[in-house]
């Protein structure tokens, strides 16, 4: 905490009673919209912008639980078709003792999704508040969540490779089942989520006045 | 200023950096990644291979971009499009043939389509029904002038290598119970196969064209000889019956087989011309050798209506076979009045050899020697022979005091003989011929007794051999004994011709019996018996049996959709199934195979899920072996059977492999991304 | 104390919001925020044209791995080739259609666009000249383009669902997925030789 002492030395551009563009931190006066410099609209530090990210919060978790009841992908061993959910898949690991892998899957493809939701949804709560607890690591979390939410994709890449790639007449088909589709606009949604999150909110402290 | 004009001033700049300086270093990147991408490019555009295009009847099972083209089952080339030809009449097929293999396809190349098969002979091409239907393409190493156009074949060629044994040709008065690809046996063993039957030129016969694999070609030279194998023969020997049953496809489909009789043959090159004869004792015994060459053939007219002739009748020509009766015909004729009479007409073909010629002596030449004869006094007329004369053959042979005639050697559609009345049939000459087809008897035991008889009539009763004969025999031979007595005491007269009659009757006895002379009528009846007890009703119980069992499983509920090129496959073997059974197969067997139709039909409307199908047709193929097992070693039909089920199970087994290895492998496949 | 007509020399931080006065970097030096240690400002010392070059070399292996053959796994006898269009097409069936369009946005079309509109922008700028018109508007869409651009992400999934397959099939790699690899190579030089306020910088001396 020996950084956070350091901040009564910094003046924030809200204080100056100014707008910092989030795109190429450019500052203008409160009053300007948009960025002189590369057009981004300019976001104020509200509180406001909490909402945006609890709505897409929710759509996202709506759309991750078919993602979830929905098989992922099919697939089709002559003529036996095996549909197989997210979990269903571990789950079949489990049972070929392939643990290793199990564990991979569990992890990339349940944990780090709900994980996902759980700090944005502590991020947003968090923000709140204006303690400075842990402001550096809620930071960190953040920037964690921004980096990773788009490499969840990845689960619909390799069902998209897959069935692009196995198909072997009769022997074996592999197709995408509607999961897929879910679990992309899952994903997509957290993104938009996180996106709309204003790490800024972290930082905000009780209202100083302006030019002190 | 702008009074006094004054040098101007030199404008200066800096000067410009050459162009090379003013590049970076850095675009040796992109151009690398330009230069590499458009290599790459170019390779895979020089190394696409060519198109060619291939006209199908119709494109059953061809994807454009996933069916291959194979040779010697290694893919060569895939199907690119599909379209029609201008007229719609067929669909022509694009092929992307690899650059390498590009030059060997000349105007020798074949293609056809590959799936499977479901026929008699079994099952093949099991494995396209995973793989999905191919082009199989045959070609030559020959590198020959290109050809980009192909009309593939309807059906597969008899053989896609005709480097892997011989093709010959056989010509059969009538193709018989012979279906395409029926197998070509020798001495029991599937050889080959036939394909491609379709009537000769003049619709006189049928031309087969058959393919006798390597390394049992060498069996064929000129002396071999072919014979329709078709169905069942029984025969009835001294031995017992023999139930002769080649195999189970040679019943539905037919079979040719062939032996080579004689040694010093040459060996026959491809496109051979064979006879092939109806039977094995056809074969066996006609004076056309094995080879097919289109014997001369002439035309009797005779006046008188001639009865006991038919095909197949034996010419002689002067007391030696040398020839057969081939066609039977009336003729119209005007006689110089206008008043039209009717003749008969008799086709016959004789053998060249037979006639003292060399075997294939062209008929022109054969024409002069027959001409000169008849100039001589040949002539063609019916004649009596066997033991009393009451077979009749043509004869051809010198007639005294006949009427000048000549050969017609431009009438159509053969040149003529001249026929004279039948020979006398004097009393004398009856008795005199009757003594000496006596003493040509083939049959050993008879021509013993009966030259001794004759030779010692009053001995023969005391001789062993007479006494073995049975008693029906005994008593003919008694008459006979009556009738030679009467005959020595009293010359020729009345009573020698009543007498005649009755041996005429005795020996129409002798004759149907001469066959199975040496075989004791006990031994007749115990083969009858042997046939009586054969199980045949049983089998076809148990048969009946399988095909509910086969049916029960395919009803099952749990069926799932099998892919639908096995139900193509299934409407393939519907359809043959229709047409053995339209093919007039015996009628039992037809039973059967409605049965099997039945069942197919099942399968086509419900169908269980692959691996389940596996396991139980496994169990049915265990518990029709056993079934089988159960008949005992000794018929054929046994072996056919349990050939048809092993085959059945290793497809199955292979199958189910592959199932079975992709199940132990789910990590590849279900990790349910 | 804030002259509103100087703003110019100020940064805030995006992430706190803190004021700064722009930092004059040296080369090989960073710049980061006084209070939540965001990196504001990097210069690696690569000029303009360098990361023009590497966006070139990037469209040129884009437009390979588009239309070369891409995988093909063979099993028993089976055998199946993909390209990247077909792997995009994977979920081209009534409705999931909308999910291949989706990727084939994130793997092709937004990569493709980025590097193009970087060359756009750059190229200029790398010959010393005024920046292109509307720069600054194309330059923004790249910048929030930028997380959907997934194209490194698809070759991770590549060679995750090649782990799978490989124990049942071989297969083979075409020269789109080489083109793929390098690739994200050179999206990953690209990356560490710029840095967006430079550009932003850049764009705003006009």
């Amino acid at each position: 905490m020996g950084r956070d002492r350091e901040e009564v030395t910094h003046i924030t551009a809200t204080e100056a009673g100014l707008t910092g563009c989030q795109r190429c931190g450019h500052v203008w006066p409160e009053a300007q919209t948009h960025c002189g410099h590369c057009g981004s609209r300019l976001r104020k530090v509200s509180m406001a912008s909490l909402e945006r990210v609890w709505a897409l919060w929710w759509a996202g978790l709506f759309a991750y639980i078919p993602a979830n009841l929905y098989p992922i992908m099919h697939t089709q061993i002559l003529s036996d078709d095996s549909p197989s959910t997210i979990m269903g898949g571990v789950i079949v690991l489990m049972h070929h003792h392939d643990y290793g892998i199990a564990l991979i899957v569990f992890v990339a493809s349940i944990c780090i999704p709900i994980a996902k939701f759980v700090a944005i949804a502590f991020l947003a709560l968090s923000a709140k508040s204006e303690k400075p607890d842990g402001r550096h690591k809620r930071t960190v979390l953040y920037e964690l969540v921004e980096f990773l939410g788009r490499w969840s994709m990845v689960d619909v890449f390799v069902v998209a490779i897959l069935s692009a790639l196995v198909q072997l007449g009769v022997v074996a088909r592999i197709y995408p089942g509607p999961a897929a589709a879910a679990f992309a606009l899952s994903v997509a949604l957290t993104m938009l989520s996180a996106q709309s999150f204003d790490p800024r909110l972290i930082w905000r402290r009780a209202e100083r006045r302006p030019s002190e | 200023m702008t009074d006094t004009p004054s040098p101007a001033q030199m404008k200066t700049s800096r000067a410009k950096k050459p162009f090379w300086a003013r590049i970076s270093l850095i675009w040796i990147v992109p151009l690398f990644a330009l230069a590499v991408t458009l290599y790459v490019g170019y390779r895979s555009y020089a190394d696409r291979g060519e198109l060619i295009h291939v006209d199908f009847k119709d494109a059953t099972g061809i994807k454009a971009g996933e069916t291959a083209l194979k040779y010697r089952e290694v893919t060569v080339g895939t199907v690119e499009d599909l379209s029609f030809t201008g007229n719609l009449d067929a669909v022509r097929v694009g092929i992307r043939i690899d650059k390498n293999i590009v030059k060997y396809i000349d105007s020798d190349a074949r293609f056809w389509i590959v799936q499977p098969e479901f026929s008699a002979r079994g099952i093949s091409r099991l494995d396209t029904v995973l793989s999905g239907t191919f082009i199989q393409g045959w070609w030559d190493s020959d590198v020959s002038k290109k050809e980009t156009q192909f009309t593939a074949l309807d059906r597969p060629p008899v053989t896609e290598d005709p480097s892997t044994g011989t093709q010959i040709m056989l010509r059969a008065r009538d193709a018989g119970g012979l279906a395409e690809g029926a197998p070509v046996i020798y001495r029991g063993l599937s050889v080959g196969k036939i394909q491609n039957l379709r009537l000769d030129e003049g619709g006189s016969g049928v031309l087969i064209d058959a393919f006798i694999e390597k390394p049992y070609d060498s069996r064929l030279t000129s002396t071999t000889r072919f014979w329709d194998a078709s169905g069942i023969s029984v025969n009835l020997g001294a031995g017992g019956v023999s139930v002769n049953m080649r195999s189970i496809a040679s019943i539905v489909q037919g079979g040719v087989e062939f032996d080579t009789l004689a040694t010093g043959g040459t060996f026959v090159q491809n496109g051979f011309p064979y006879r092939l004869y109806t039977d094995e004792e056809e074969a066996r015994n006609s004076i056309f050798g094995g080879e097919f060459f289109e014997p001369a053939r002439y035309t009797l007219l005779f006046d008188e209506p001639v009865q006991g002739i038919e095909i197949g009748t034996k010419v002689d020509f002067r007391g030696i076979e040398a020839g057969e009766v081939t066609d039977l015909s009336i003729k119209l004729d005007e006689d110089s009045m206008g008043t039209q009479f009717a003749r008969q007409q008799i086709v016959i073909s004789l053998s060249p050899e037979r006639l003292g010629l060399e075997r294939n002596t062209d008929n022109e030449i054969v024409n002069q020697f027959l001409s000169t004869e008849v100039t001589n006094g040949l002539r063609a007329r019916t004649a009596g022979t066997g033991l009393l004369g009451q077979t009749l053959i043509i004869e051809l042979t010198d007639v005294p005091n006949r009427p000048e005639a000549e050969m017609d050697l431009e009438a159509k559609p053969y040149p003529t003989i001249p026929t004279s009345p039948p020979a006398t049939n004097s009393i004398a000459v009856s008795a005199e011929g009757v003594f000496k087809r006596v003493e040509n008897l083939p049959v050993e035991e008879l021509m013993t007794s009966a030259t001794q008889m004759f030779q010692s009539i009053t001995a023969i009763a005391g001789q062993q051999e007479t006494q073995d004969i049975p008693d029906q025999l005994a008593g003919t031979l008694q008459e006979i004994r009556a009738l030679v007595n009467e005959l020595n005491a009293n010359g020729a007269g009345k009573k020698a011709s009543d007498a005649l009659d009755g041996v005429t009757r005795a020996a129409d006895s002798v004759m149907t019996e001469i066959d199975g002379l040496s075989a004791t009528l006990s031994s007749t009846d115990e083969a009858a018996q042997a046939i009586a007890e054969i199980p045949l009703g049983e089998i076809g119980d148990n048969i009946d049996g399988i095909l509910t069992d086969l049916r029960r499983m395919l009803n099952t509920d749990d069926a799932g959709q099998l892919p639908r090129n096995l139900s193509d496959t299934l409407e393939q073997l519907a359809g043959l199934l229709r047409e053995l059974r339209e093919g007039g197969v015996a009628e039992k067997l037809n039973g059967t195979l409605t049965a099997a139709q039945d069942a197919a039909g099942s399968i086509e409307s419900a169908s269980n899920s692959l691996p389940d199908l596996t396991n139980q047709i496994q169990q049915l193929v265990v518990q029709a072996q056993g079934l089988v097992g159960s008949y005992g070693a000794r018929s054929n039909f046994n072996a056919q059977i349990t050939d048809t089920m092993r085959e059945l199970r290793r497809t199955i087994d292979a199958v189910g492999s592959l199932a079975r290895m992709i199940e132990r492998n789910p990590r590849a496949f279900i990790t349910g991304r | 104390m804030i002259d509103p007509n100087h703003l110019d020399d100020l940064v805030a931080c995006p992430h706190c919001d803190t004021l700064h006065h722009v930092a004059n970097i040296e080369h090989d030096e960073r710049a980061e925020c006084a209070r939540c240690g965001a990196l504001l400002i990097a210069s690696r010392g690569a000029s303009f044209i360098t990361v023009v070059a590497l966006s070139v070399t990037a469209i040129i292996l884009m437009v390979a791995a588009f239309f070369f053959p891409f995988l093909r796994i063979s099993a028993q006898g089976f055998s199946n080739a993909s390209s990247v269009v077909q792997v995009a097409a994977a979920f081209a069936h009534g409705w999931q259609s909308l999910l291949s369009i989706a990727l084939v946005f994130m793997i092709m079309a937004l990569p493709l666009f980025r590097f193009g509109a970087l060359v756009y922008v750059l190229f200029p700028l790398s010959l010393g000249r005024k920046p292109p018109p509307r720069a600054a508007t194309v330059f923004r869409y790249t910048e929030n383009m930028q997380p959907w651009s997934m194209a490194e992400i698809f070759i991770i999934g590549t060679g995750v669902a090649l782990v799978k397959v490989g124990g049942l099939a071989t297969v083979y790699f075409g020269p789109a997925f080489w083109a793929f690899c390098l690739l994200i190579i050179v999206t990953a030089f690209k990356n560490s030789f710029i840095n967006s306020w430079v550009i932003w910088d850049a764009i705003g001396k006009k």
